[in-house]
């Protein structure tokens, strides 16, 4: 199966959106473009998965090294879903704790405020 | 440089080789010898795409532009390049091209001592008539593709050896202290790629004390080097629970042996870790990031899943690790397993999940060890069976005490 990914801008915040599902075969897509992003000085990412069937280990690679990535540039990664099936694998790997998981795009945004 | 096309063609037709005709590359400096060959293409029975260039370094040009010869005719005097040098050069530019070298009629060694350096062929100039090339040509371009698909048969398989040799390191032999205490039960399948394979690992320790130590993990990603990684942390496992080191401590190391290995900080590993106690009734467990166990009871099967922390290299350091305790009932077999057990597509966007897993292992839950994990694996393929195969490596392990002191309860 296929990823989609699309991205905008929000505020100061790009928007990630992704569908499909992120294995070792498309997680190498989702790399790029979250790469290309901070290459480009978007650092404050916001990674939705909303769409996403299905995330390998692969997959939490990518997410890791993206939070890495921005966190080395002084910027942050929110991870938008509500999905049982795919917060049940970001528990089991204990990266709940880790990302910022949030139901919405403007909830991940709202965060930020303070 | 110059280009000639044989192909009568218009002017302003792009001058794109046709996919039926074989492309040839001429490289030549001296224009009568090109000439000759000009000729011999026009009088080859079956139409053939010619590119003239009059060095070696109008040859690498022409190869850098995207030009994909079959065939690669190479005078053995170009000014830029000379002898076997220009063999050698010609073929580390164009490695899919068959290559045939022209030499004069006083140097037929040097044709010979060519082909033994890899060219398929040698003509010599003058002495060849327009049937005896094109077979010339045909043939050497239909050696270059045998030897291509020798080559690529003999790296798989020496691919295969090499993945035969990491699964033995990946996939132990249980280290036991006595015989006959313990029934140990395991399983890999090598996930669809046949080719890759995945960095699933176990291994099973029996200490001084009497105390069992099963492990199971999984390396993100898949491939030699994730493989390898498995094969590295599962020694390094093996050595700190002979050496002593137990609880968060023992996680602790190994994640720095993870870190200290690892080819990309993006790699981390996950891992199911329990001891059984040499009462046989209690039973300590870990999850870094790992999916939990299943208890395979007598009469049925529960998932275990106890609180854990963070898989191995997430966040280097900072991770803690509860140690769970739980009850171990007589007979209670315990099953670790990697990922790919419930990752399996049980539909076009349906996975056979950790729910369908158990519903599995409760109806194979009359079945001895041996004959449970071999079911949970089988069913599992069959399942996936319909939707390209096991995507993920798939391992498997089911420790259980033998049951010779089950009265004891």
């Amino acid at each position: 199966m296929e990823l989609s990914l699309t991205s905008r801008a929000e505020g100061p915040f790009e928007v990630l959106a992704v569908g499909g599902e992120i294995d070792v075969y498309t997680a190498p897509k989702l790399r790029e473009a979250i790469v290309a992003a901070v290459d480009a000085g978007r650092t404050r990412l916001i990674i939705d998965v909303e769409q996403v069937d299905f995330l390998d280990s692969t997959g939490l690679g990518v997410l890791v090294g993206a939070l890495k990535r921005v966190r080395g540039e002084g910027g942050s990664l929110d991870i938008v879903c509500t999905h049982e099936r795919i917060l049940k694998i970001f528990s089991i790997t204990g990266l709940d704790k880790v990302f910022g998981l949030h139901d919405s795009v403007p909830a991940a945004v709202s965060s930020h405020d303070a | 440089m110059r280009v000639s096309t044989r192909r009568p063609a218009a002017p302003d037709e792009p001058r794109l080789p046709r996919t039926d005709e074989p492309t040839i590359l001429l490289v030549e400096d001296d224009a009568g010898d090109a000439l000759l060959v000009d000729e011999l293409v026009a009088d080859a029975g079956s139409p053939m795409h010619l590119t003239w260039a009059r060095s070696m370094r109008d040859a690498e040009a022409l190869l850098a532009e995207g030009l994909e010869p079959d065939c690669i005719l190479l005078d053995l005097h170009l000014p830029d390049a000379h002898g076997l040098e220009g063999v050698a050069r010609i073929q580390g530019q164009a490695g899919t091209a068959a290559v045939v070298v022209l030499t004069g009629l006083a140097e037929q060694g040097s044709g010979l001592a060519a082909v033994a350096a890899g060219a398929q062929d040698y003509l010599v100039k003058g002495r060849v008539e327009p049937e005896l090339f094109e077979r010339a040509v045909q043939y050497a371009i239909q050696r270059k593709q045998a030897e291509q698909a020798a080559a690529a048969l003999q790296a798989s398989q020496i691919r295969a050896q090499e993945n035969a040799r990491l699964e033995r390191g990946l996939l132990p032999t249980p280290m036991l202290a006595a015989s006959g205490q313990l029934d140990v039960a395991a399983r890999y399948r090598p996930g669809r790629a046949q080719s890759v394979l995945g960095g699933d690992f176990y291994d099973v320790v029996q200490t001084a004390d009497g105390t069992v130590h099963v492990l199971i993990g999984d390396v993100s990603g898949h491939g030699p080097d994730e493989a390898a990684l498995g094969v590295g942390l599962r020694i390094a496992w093996r050595t700190l629970v002979i050496s002593g080191a137990t609880g968060p401590e023992q996680l602790r190391l190994l994640e720095r042996v993870l870190v200290a290995e690892r080819t990309s900080a993006e790699v981390f590993a996950t891992l199911t870790s329990i001891e059984l106690d040499p009462d046989r009734r209690r039973m300590r467990v870990m999850r870094a990031g790992h999916p939990g166990v299943i208890l395979h009871h007598r009469d049925g099967a529960e998932l275990l899943e106890v609180e854990g922390g963070l898989a191995l290299g997430l966040v280097p350091g900072e991770a803690t690790w509860p140690v769970v305790e739980h009850r171990l009932d007589a007979g209670t077999g315990v099953v670790l397993f990697t990922d790919g057990l419930f990752e399996v597509r049980t539909g076009e966007r349906e996975r056979l999940g950790e729910q369908g897993l158990l519903d599995l292992a409760r109806g194979a839950a009359g079945l001895d060890a041996e004959e449970f994990v071999d079911l949970l694996v089988s069913r599992a393929g069959e399942l996936a069976e319909a939707h390209g195969g096991l995507g993920d490596d798939v391992a498997v392990i089911h420790v259980r005490w033998t049951d010779e002191n089950d009265e004891d309860a």
